[in-house]
């Protein structure tokens, strides 16, 4: 239970961070040099980080509304540790809902867009 | 631990005896108390400023008119470089983190100073230090002239022959020294030495701004480190990492170079952020309107920050479906900064404001805030930033977003703080004058700009013909240019004449909220006679602070839970020292001897160094185990980065290439490297029982996993060194751009091995409970270091 705001919060920059780095790096593989002996689908790789990524961020915001739920009559200026947990709460259920659309956007848009053509 | 016996004012006395610097010169030069380093900071950044602000008024007068030769092309190039240079790292960052951060983070979480002092002078050293290394180059005639940015092939060394490149590239690694020792102080600072009660959600918002700025600089700078060194082998070893007839890239530049570059924005503007939270409630009397979103806004910036780099490269012609991750983030991130523009205006509309001069300069940030975050949000849609790149739209939107979101609040927070600092009131008049002549003078310089981007003027030309439409608008950027300096010399005037004539303002004449406002103005040197406790993120409003430590027995600081504040333990602290200004001169001589090519000189000074260093921790304060931890976690964290940036460039250049290795090159040996890794790795079980041996007390056992360590260590070392020696017959640095990573690589793991093996063995020697944690952290962290370099050579040729 004292885990579940930590969870809430720093599961879900992890995932986009991890979506992001690894993500961005097979595009600029896929379109690289190195890709003709490599043969790195783009679209397979591209698939699997936004399904991990985006279970991964319901999963945190899942964990911050249950802290959140369990501070309930607290207020995030009560004393620790109840107040700081509902403090990470909020923190967490609002970041989270942004690094989803970030996910989204970034996958959903490097599955549809496999071209390599110059930006 | 003392209590509270004898009332306080009898016990100040003996506080003051023992917190007192050396009287004089040698006081200022040895000091390591917070506010005095606090101080300096902020005059050298302040001196750096006219520099920087000259130079702009220079350029402005050059533009003034279509075809002017105030300055040639060449000089012309130098002073808009070493304009951007000095305004971005020697200015913005060294006055928010260095001298506002210095200065208040300690009052504001009640502590007596920072968590690492003597760590805190060092950083003042260097930063001065580095500031007079990249103004020698200019007066030598050496100034750097490829821009702020320095992109390659410019500054290489056939279109660059001079020295000007080495010092930007040298300077900005001295530079960065700086900024990651005073970005990790705070951050252990913030996170250790908190008042007892100041859980997180008591601290203020401020210190999650410095918190957000301190952690992007400690992630940020080993990229812009990484770029500087390939810059520097390049130019002077022969190394081909921009090089791209021998497999090299110019985009290398741009990535690593953005990487640091567009979190670097929000570095500069967020503790500015945090100086808004901390005006505005004060007067407005009233809290700052959603609190916990404010904070993590504040960290969220920065952290998206780092997922942006690419939308600065989006006419560099690197693959379309690349671009898109970077424009996603980059519409995302305006989000943090709405939720803090509306709980600021918010805050304002349901509060009672008193539009006093520092008000003025928040209320007057937000709106060049919104006017540079909505042009910035232009930059979202692809093919209009490529219409726009390389304008002066470009230039106008950052303007908005360094002078009117930086620099706004810091002369607001100047005006807010003026009293803590001198116990004075400034003039209010003058005041307001001066916020509404920069308020005018910096619209009509940066406005305009936006207009004649769109017409197609270009950013970086010296001159311009007559009849392309510009020349109206530039005269109004330049009258605008003149109209701000003057009302920089007003308000600068009004702050000189004011801490001589001003009526005295006791320790809070604005009412305001944080704990700096509880101590008398100016503050002692141990900042509270008595730690106070909190109980809310406003603790000056709750009444009574309550608190029972007196702590007068030596330099005593408590320490507390990094995330409920909980007193973890009294330490003593360090206190003034010759050995910060040694060590920052000794490491002045290493970058004075690298300019100079005068390896060998360099060599011996960074000798030098490792002696310093050897008497700094010789007798070693009694530093609680838990905040030495947190310091190597900090070192730690930004070396891990600049190595994964090495790595990055390693699999960078490896994509570029059809083959690999490049130029006939023999590909590297994989069984024993990875075997060998494997061993080495093995030692950190011993090194872990060691470390809980030495904080057990069992020394004789300590020893014994120590050698046994040492000893594996010592022989994979040798084994290394021996085989990197061999390929250097085989293939040199200088080959091609495989040979360069290749072995900037290798040497960069081993240079970090070497550092393993002198910790361990210094903990052989002295087996201190204090650094036993630490380095055994080290020593995991090398290990893992050693694994991920010998995994990335040997997985790229299985691949």
């Amino acid at each position: 239970m004292r885990a579940l705001p930590w969870i809430g919060l720093f599961v879900a920059p992890a995932a986009w961070f991890g979506q992001h780095a690894v993500g961005q790096a097979i595009a600029q593989a896929s379109c690289s040099a190195a890709n003709l002996s490599w043969g790195v689908s783009n679209r397979t790789w591209q698939i699997v980080l936004l399904v991990v990524a985006s279970v991964l961020i319901l999963a945190a915001e899942a964990a911050a509304v249950a802290a959140f739920r369990a501070t309930e009559p607290m207020s995030y200026e009560s004393p620790p540790p109840a107040g700081r947990a509902r403090l990470i709460a909020i923190a967490a259920m609002t970041t989270n809902l942004i690094y989803l659309v970030i996910v989204l956007l970034d996958g959903i848009a490097s599955i549809v867009d496999i071209q390599c053509r110059q930006g | 631990m003392a209590t509270i016996e004898l009332p306080v004012e009898q016990r100040s006395p003996l506080l003051e005896r023992q917190w007192r610097d050396k009287p004089g010169l040698l006081g200022w030069l040895t000091t390591t108390n917070h506010k005095r380093i606090g101080i300096l900071y902020f005059w050298t950044t302040l001196l750096l400023f006219g520099a920087g602000g000259t130079e702009a008024m220079f350029m402005r007068t050059q533009l003034m008119q279509p075809n002017s030769h105030v300055l040639g092309p060449a000089e012309y190039d130098q002073v808009f470089t070493l304009h951007g240079i000095t305004m971005i790292f020697f200015f913005i960052i060294p006055m928010t983190t260095g001298a506002f951060g210095n200065y208040l983070v300690p009052l504001m979480i009640g502590a007596r100073d920072m968590a690492f002092p003597r760590m805190n002078a060092l950083s003042f050293w260097v930063f001065l230090a580095s500031g007079l290394f990249l103004y020698i180059g200019f007066a030598s005639k050496n100034g750097p002239n490829g821009a702020w940015f320095g992109f390659t092939p410019l500054t290489t060394r056939p279109y660059d022959p001079s020295r000007g490149s080495d010092f930007y590239a040298l300077a900005l690694i001295f530079n960065g020294i700086s900024s990651t020792l005073t970005s990790s102080n705070l951050i252990v600072t913030m996170l250790k030495l908190r008042a007892p009660g100041m859980s997180l959600n008591r601290m203020p918002t401020f210190c999650y701004a410095f918190l957000a700025a301190s952690f992007g600089l400690l992630f940020a700078l080993p990229a812009l480190t990484a770029d500087c060194v390939f810059l520097f082998l390049d130019r002077n070893v022969g190394t081909h990492f921009f090089d791209v007839s021998k497999g090299g890239s110019d985009l290398l530049w741009q990535h690593l170079f953005w990487f640091f570059g567009h979190p670097e924005v929000y570095i500069l503007i967020v503790p500015a952020f945090g100086i808004a939270t901390a005006i505005i409630p004060a007067f407005t009397q009233r809290k700052i309107v959603a609190y916990p979103l404010v904070a993590i806004a504040e960290l969220l910036v920065v952290f998206i920050g780092f997922g942006v780099w690419a939308h600065h490269m989006f006419v560099t012609g690197i693959p379309t479906i690349s671009l898109v991750f970077f424009a996603a983030a980059t519409a995302m991130v305006v989000i943090p900064s709405a939720i803090q523009v509306f709980s600021w205006c918010t805050s304002l509309i349901t509060g009672l404001p008193r539009f006093k001069t520092p008000l003025l300069f928040i209320a007057g940030f937000i709106f060049m805030f919104v006017n540079g975050g909505l042009t910035g949000i232009m930059f979202v849609a692809i093919p209009f930033d490529q219409q726009v790149h390389d304008t002066y739209f470009v230039i106008a939107h950052f303007h908005y977003i360094i002078f009117g979101a930086a620099v706004f609040p810091i002369f607001g927070g100047m005006y807010f703080w003026f009293p803590k600092l001198t116990g004075k009131l400034y003039f209010e008049l003058p005041g307001q004058i001066s916020f509404w002549i920069i308020f005018a003078g910096t619209n009509l310089l940066f406005f305009p700009m936006y207009i004649v981007g769109l017409l197609g003027m270009p950013r970086q030309i010296y001159t311009y013909p007559s009849g392309m439409g510009w020349d109206w608008y530039n005269a109004a950027e330049t009258a605008g240019a003149y109209l701000t300096a003057i009302g920089i010399v007003v308000l600068f005037a009004n702050l000189v004449v004011s801490w001589f004539r001003g009526a005295p303002s006791g320790p809070d004449p604005w009412l305001a909220p944080t704990l700096e406002w509880a101590t008398s103005s100016p503050p002692p040197d141990y900042n509270f006679a008595v730690i106070p406790t909190v109980t809310s993120a406003y603790p000056k409003w709750d009444g009574d602070l309550g608190g029972t430590m007196v702590l007068d027995v030596g330099h005593q600081q408590p320490v507390s839970t990094a995330a409920d504040a909980g007193l973890a333990e009294v330490i003593e602290m360090p206190h003034s020292s010759p050995l910060p200004i040694l060590l920052a001169s000794a490491l002045a001589l290493v970058f004075g001897c690298l300019v100079l090519n005068k390896f060998a000189s360099a060599a011996l000074c960074v000798v030098l160094c490792a002696l310093i260093l050897v008497a700094w921790f010789w007798s070693p304060p009694k530093t609680n185990p838990g905040v030495a931890l947190w310091g190597m976690t900090m070192l730690v964290a930004s070396e891990l980065t600049l190595l994964s940036c090495l790595v990055a460039t390693f699999w960078y250049l490896r994509l570029r290439a059809p083959h690999w290795p490049t130029g006939g090159i023999p590909e590297p040996h994989v069984v024993v490297p990875l075997v060998l890794a494997g061993v080495l790795l093995a030692t950190s079980w011993p090194m872990h029982l060691a470390s809980r041996a030495v904080r057990r007390g069992r020394v004789a056992a300590a020893r014994a996993l120590l050698l046994l360590a040492l000893f594996v260590q010592a022989g994979y070392f040798a084994y290394e060194v021996n085989d990197y020696r061999d390929q250097l017959h085989v293939f040199d640095v200088t080959r091609n751009a495989y040979s360069s990573i290749y072995y900037v690589l290798l040497g960069a793991d081993h240079g970090h091995v070497l550092v393993g093996l002198l910790l361990t063995g210094w903990l052989l020697f002295t087996v201190r409970r204090s650094a036993a944690t630490g380095i055994a952290w080290y020593w995991h962290f090398v290990n893992v270091l050693t694994v991920l370099v010998v995994g990335s050579i040997t997985a790229v040729n299985v691949v």
